[in-house]
Order: C-alpha cells, then sequence, then structure tokens
C-alpha cells in the first residue's frame, strides 16, 4: 500500500509538474501584478463582407466566423448587443478577436487585441476557464481539472506518506492541525462573522 | 542534503495540506460552476445606531471606508455602487468574501441599514483561492500569507521532488520518462496554446 501511494505521489507530480508550476507561476503574476512591468496591448480593427449561413445557430456561426477569418482562440459564448446584432469573442493567451456583426448582416468588424504585456499574458493562461470553444481548449480543460485535482491527491497521498514513514509524529500532527483549523476556521469565520 | 529537503518537503507539505485542498476544490468549482455551487441570494436586513463618521461630500470612498470601520465590518467599497441621495446620505456597496453588503448611511435617523446577502459555502471556497488579503481584516491579512508560503511552496516542492525521486533508484528512469515525456508535451501544448490555438 505504501507503495502504491508512494508512486500515485510522484507519478502525478511528474506527470502534472509543467501544468502545476505553471499555474502556480501564473498566479503569482495575477497576484503581484505590481512586480511586472505595465504597457497597452496593440488594437487593430478590420471590416470584411459577409456572407449568411442560414439556419446556423449563434454558437456555429462563431465557429464558422473562426474559420473563415483565422480567428485563433477559446470562442467564448455569443452575446446579443443592444442593437439586435451579435458579438463574437475569441481569446487565448496573448491575443483576442471581437467580431461584430450588425442586425442587417452583411459585414463584420474584427477587433483584434495583442502584444499584450507579459503580466496579462500570464494571467490570460491562468484564466483559461471552462470547456468548450473547440477541442484544443477542452484537452485544455482536461489537464486544467487533472492539475486541480492533483492538489487534492498530493495533499491525501502526502499525508498518508508521511503517517507511514515517520514514528515520532507530534510535529506532523501540530502542522496538519495548524493547517487543517486554520483553513476551517477562515470559512466558518467568512460564513458567519458579520 | 536528502535527509533535510525531504524533511522541508514533508513539513511544509503538512503545513500547506489544508490550503492545498481548498485551492484543488475551489479550482475544479472554477472550471465546473455547477448550481449548487452559485452564490445564495439569502439576504438579511439590520440596522444599527452609531456615532457616524463626518460627512466627506469630496469623497465618496473614504467616507464609505470610515462607515464600513464604524460597523467594524471588512472588504472592499464598491465605486460603481456608490451614491449619494438628494438628501446627502450616502449609500454603497461593500464586499468580502462569502458577503456583500448594500450600506444605507440615515444621517437624520443617526443610524446606517444594512442588506446583507449571504452568499454560502462555495463562494467563500471561490474566494479564498489566491486571497492576499481583504481591508480590515487581521485574518485575512494572515490567509495572504498563507497563500504566499503554500505558493512558493508548491514551487519548491516541485523541485525538491525531482531530487528527491532522482537521488533514489527506486522508480528513477520510469519517473525521468515520465517526467520528461509530459513536460515536453506540456510545454509543446502551452506554446500551441499561445502561437497557434
Amino acid at each position: 500500500m505504501y507503495d502504491t501511494i508512494r508512486r500515485i505521489h510522484l507519478y502525478t507530480g511528474v506527470g502534472l509538474l509543467a501544468f502545476v508550476v505553471m499555474y502556480f507561476f501564473t498566479g503569482y503574476a495575477l497576484i503581484h501584478g505590481d512586480w511586472f512591468p505595465r504597457g497597452e496591448p496593440v488594437k487593430s480593427t478590420r471590416e470584411e463582407p459577409l456572407a449568411t449561413a442560414i439556419g446556423a445557430s449563434p454558437e456555429e456561426y462563431s465557429a464558422v466566423l473562426q474559420r473563415q477569418f483565422g480567428l485563433a482562440g477559446k470562442r467564448q459564448p455569443p452575446v446579443r448587443t443592444n442593437d439586435g446584432g451579435w458579438r463574437f469573442e475569441y481569446i487565448h493567451p496573448g491575443e483576442s478577436h471581437q467580431a461584430v456583426v450588425p442586425p442587417a448582416g452583411g459585414t463584420v468588424r474584427i477587433t483584434t487585441t495583442s502584444q499584450f504585456p507579459a503580466r496579462q499574458t500570464l494571467v490570460q493562461f491562468h484564466r483559461l476557464h471552462r470547456y468548450g470553444g473547440g477541442w484544443v481548449y477542452d484537452l485544455w480543460m482536461v489537464m486544467y481539472d487533472l492539475a486541480s485535482a492533483s492538489m487534492i491527491v498530493f495533499a491525501l497521498s502526502g499525508i498518508y506518506l508521511w503517517y507511514k514513514l515517520t514514528r515520532r509524529r507530534l510535529l506532523g500532527w501540530t502542522l496538519l492541525a495548524i493547517s487543517f483549523l486554520f483553513t476551517a476556521g477562515t470559512m466558518l469565520y467568512l460564513v458567519h462573522a458579520p | 542534503m536528502r535527509k533535510w529537503l525531504l524533511r522541508l518537503h514533508l513539513y511544509l507539505g503538512l503545513l500547506c495540506s489544508g490550503y492545498l485542498m481548498v485551492f484543488g476544490v475551489s479550482s475544479l468549482v472554477f472550471n465546473h460552476p455547477l448550481d449548487f455551487t452559485k452564490p445564495s441570494k439569502a439576504t438579511v436586513t439590520w440596522e444599527r445606531s452609531l456615532p457616524l463618521p463626518p460627512i466627506n461630500r469630496e469623497n465618496n470612498e473614504a467616507e464609505s471606508e470610515a462607515v464600513r470601520d464604524a460597523l467594524a465590518l471588512m472588504g472592499w467599497t464598491i465605486p460603481w455602487e456608490t451614491h449619494r441621495d438628494g438628501g446627502g446620505d450616502l449609500h454603497f456597496g461593500l464586499a468580502r468574501p462569502g458577503k456583500h453588503y448594500t450600506i444605507h448611511v440615515l444621517r437624520g435617523a443617526g443610524a446606517v441599514r444594512v442588506e446583507e446577502r449571504r452568499e454560502g459555502y462555495w463562494t467563500v471556497v471561490r474566494s479564498l483561492h489566491g486571497n492576499h488579503g481583504v481591508p480590515h481584516s487581521n485574518l485575512m491579512t494572515a490567509w495572504g500569507w498563507y497563500t504566499e508560503i503554500c505558493t512558493l511552496f508548491v514551487l519548491f516542492a516541485a523541485v525538491t521532488g525531482v531530487y528527491l525521486f532522482a537521488s533514489r533508484k527506486k522508480d528513477r528512469r520510469a519517473a525521468w520518462a515520465v517526467l520528461g515525456a509530459a513536460t515536453a508535451l506540456s510545454l509543446g501544448f502551452m506554446l500551441y496554446v499561445r502561437y497557434g490555438g
């Protein structure tokens, strides 16, 4: 049993190391934004003629636009604009595209934002959430889920390994108590405190 | 050297284990916002008479923060939920992990009326993810330090974890093979998402 748990801890770690390190490094950039140089991204806009896609749902149309105009990125849920048109967005770290189709159709205005400062690109990696938007991003979400679940696996398997590895456990129990009591106490406080 | 790195990996890991559990669960919730994890809309309204801080028409934010502190609440005042009514009374929103308040300063009555929305445990779990402090809260400042320690620990654990398996014969080859292949594929995937996706 010890060997099995040890291998789970080991192979989860080496298998997901790149993603786990990426998430913690980009998370650090998220909470310490002032450590990184500031800058403004570059925007460009173009108008293109547009053929209609009769019978296509907004989500299908988003995919059509993406293919037709080479708009790389994770497709976001289409949004109806106030004037009755549609706004389609495609986001990936380092670049985003917004395609706006007026109610009458016929043209599309595409705004591309690129050359984000380094910190923003790192944060965009960190904030890629939710399935949908293309198979590449569904695969990314699988890796995201695995990296998230690995935190729980590391904690639980690590506790088991410590328990089996050590005979004098007072320090370990103390550290575990501090960790879980502080975490649980903070949660309870935030839910119940005024 | 190996003995000390193992001890640090082990004991810092135990110290961070509670945080990592919350981290893992909150990350999964971000990716899977199921209905039962959404904020509750339960609202409670209460009033309190108290000495009000001086009115500050020039600086709504400063007055909001002074009222927050007088109420012994914690959180961020919300500029886009702040306005002054015709009588000069301030109304503002206040947010903190787990609760949202709409606060009405009633100078004529010498009181404050608070609409408190209690968002529930799942919102708190999400809010603790990477939280590095909440205004007017020593506890959350401590949580912010805990976030720093645990974030740095995970990066340290990644490095020491590799050292620990590499310095032992058992599973070394297989672990290097998995590490090499997985890291190459992962980095390639990240580059594809960045430049081609």
